[in-house]
């Protein structure tokens, strides 16, 4: 079979079906994609880098194998994305600094390892924000309106498998960084259990929040990704040595007599009116496919941005302090990332171990709003995607800075470690709206399984964006 | 918070920044005082731990 334009829109479990019928070609594959990132990666900017020589190549061993009878797994032949903070050995790794422009790994993170062994083909390194802090820098574009912001620090992972470019790209999570990019640009986003998936050989940011997932078109997409990227790693000081379940058994069977739990906190504060009716709509969708759909309260909620703030700068600046030490080296940060950085020396030990404490509390609160409850739903985020030139949003009239805003909804899940997925749930002006479910420690099989009933009940996965290159107000640049 | 204080309390801290680094800091933190503060003010009961080393269990 030719390969057909329509290849990169397929998902992820789509295109491994066909490549195990023989149907297409995983060079087929390989090549639509490389043609469609050649076409309009000039507009949306998702991949930092793309190495089009080694993806043939990868490509053609993965379809002499599958004609050898030698089959690994759905990910065989599937071209896919790394955010540029995943270690590749021999291709650059920059966590998207000028810090670390010359760093060359030499060992596999472990999530590429297990996805390499799977058979998959790696097109490039997808754009990130600055040592995944902080939004002036890149210059990634949101397929549904090239004006827009695609959503932070995995922002390159979203975009492209939003404009079709790649069958699934890994992004990385510390306060909802991959769900937050997955909301805004209308794709699948699944940060798993704190510990399911390996980090090692992830560029950190916040040792005790930082996770690594998937961004797919599908929420079975992300599943058969989980199924080789989950596990124990002794690479991984935070690697959980727990049994990894079957993502696949149940994730078809419905949410008939499922109970979903809908915090009354936080949640629905400073939410635009357009993104709450939409989300409400999707709970309504739910109860229509047979879930009970009650109220849980979690009072911590409201109070919890504090801790998140305190953990993750102490620990960002921990981090890089090495490199700010050096001048030259300190020099290449962006004035704004050096800034953050340099802020974080100024949060106190007290506020720290405060912060600590507060996830402890939180945490048992989220177990007891779990009482009677098998996932609980919320918005993935109060607003919209905004224009890239925009510092701050209005919400409920009131302004608010677009960091602070972003992952309001996001970063308790971060917080508490557990399973949250986002899922394409509508749109609100023609942009993307994500409904987020979190699930109980090491039940991602669950929140799978609620969000492929969701996307088999709405099918708004199904919608493309309008051609990034044919929006007549696109506006590319480089930094 | 104002340029001139942060600059002493960089100083003891053996943090020492220049005047331009120094206004850029001084915006973040007071744009996040307010959560901090909320943070700070939060009642927790006496027995409660921070936790040191952040890892999941599964609930039993």
């Amino acid at each position: 079979m030719a390969a057909s334009p329509d290849w990169p829109w397929q998902s992820l479990a789509e295109a491994a079906a066909a490549v195990k019928a023989g149907a297409v070609s995983p060079m087929e594959l390989t090549r639509a994609c490389l043609e469609r990132i050649e076409r309009v990666d000039r507009v949306v900017h998702a991949f930092v880098s793309v190495d089009a020589q080694g993806a043939l190549q990868d490509a053609a061993k993965a379809e002499r194998e599958i004609k050898a009878g030698h089959y690994r797994s759905p990910l065989h032949g599937i071209p896919i994305g790394l955010k540029d903070n995943y270690d590749t050995t021999g291709v650059a790794t920059r966590n998207g600094s000028r810090v670390f422009a010359d760093r060359m790994p030499t060992q596999d993170a472990t999530t590429w390892a297990r996805l390499r062994e799977a058979g998959a083909v790696l097109l490039g390194k997808t754009t990130m924000s600055e040592a995944a802090w902080g939004v002036d820098f890149p210059p990634v574009r949101n397929p549904w309106d090239v004006r827009r912001n695609p959503g932070l620090s995995s922002g390159g992972s979203g975009a492209a498998v939003a404009a079709g470019l790649c069958f699934m790209a890994m992004g990385s999570d510390t306060g909802g960084s991959i769900r937050i990019p997955a909301g805004l640009s209308g794709v699948v986003g699944l940060k798993a259990t704190y510990g399911r998936v390996s980090r090692a050989g992830v560029m950190p940011h916040t040792w005790s929040l930082d996770h690594a997932g998937p961004l797919s078109r599908r929420v079975e997409d992300a599943a058969l990704v989980l199924a080789v990227i989950a596990g124990h790693d002794p690479r991984d000081p935070a690697s959980a040595d727990v049994p990894v379940g079957d993502y696949l058994k149940d994730l078809k069977r419905g949410v008939r007599r499922m109970r979903i739990g809908v915090p009354r906190e936080h949640f629905w504060d400073r939410i635009e009116g357009r993104v709450e009716a939409v989300v409400r709509q999707a709970l309504r969708d739910l109860e229509g496919a047979g879930a009970q759909v009650k109220d849980v309260s979690i009072p911590h909620m409201a109070t919890a941005l504090g801790a998140i703030l305190v953990t993750e700068m102490a620990s960002v600046t921990t981090w890089h302090d090495k490199y700010l030490r050096q001048p030259e080296r300190r020099a290449k940060y962006t004035p704004e990332v050096r800034a953050l950085m340099d802020a974080g020396k100024f949060i106190f030990a007290t506020d720290f171990l405060k912060a600590q404490r507060l996830r402890r509390a939180l945490t048992d609160q989220v177990r007891a709003a779990f009482d009677g409850v098998d996932v609980l739903a919320t918005p993935t985020l109060p607003l919209c995607a905004w224009d890239v030139s925009e510092s701050h949003v209005q919400i409920d009239g009131q302004p608010e800075h677009v960091l602070h805003a972003c992952w309001r909804f996001t970063y308790p899940w971060n917080l508490t470690g557990l399973p949250a997925l986002s899922v394409p749930c509508g749109f609100a002006a023609e942009l993307p709206v994500g409904l987020q479910l979190v699930g109980r420690p090491f039940d991602e099989a669950t929140v799978l399984r609620v969000g492929h009933a969701y996307q088999e009940a709405t099918r708004w996965h199904e919608r493309r964006p309008p051609d990034p290159v044919g929006q007549a107000d696109a506006r590319p640049r480089r930094p | 918070m104002e340029r001139e204080r942060l600059a002493a309390v960089a100083d003891l801290a053996g943090y020492p920044l220049s005047a331009a680094d120094l206004a850029q800091v001084a915006s973040i933190l007071a744009g996040i005082t307010e959560d901090i503060e909320k943070l700070r003010a939060l009642d927790l009961p006496d027995d409660l731990e921070p936790i040191l080393t952040f890892r999941v269990e599964p609930w039993v």
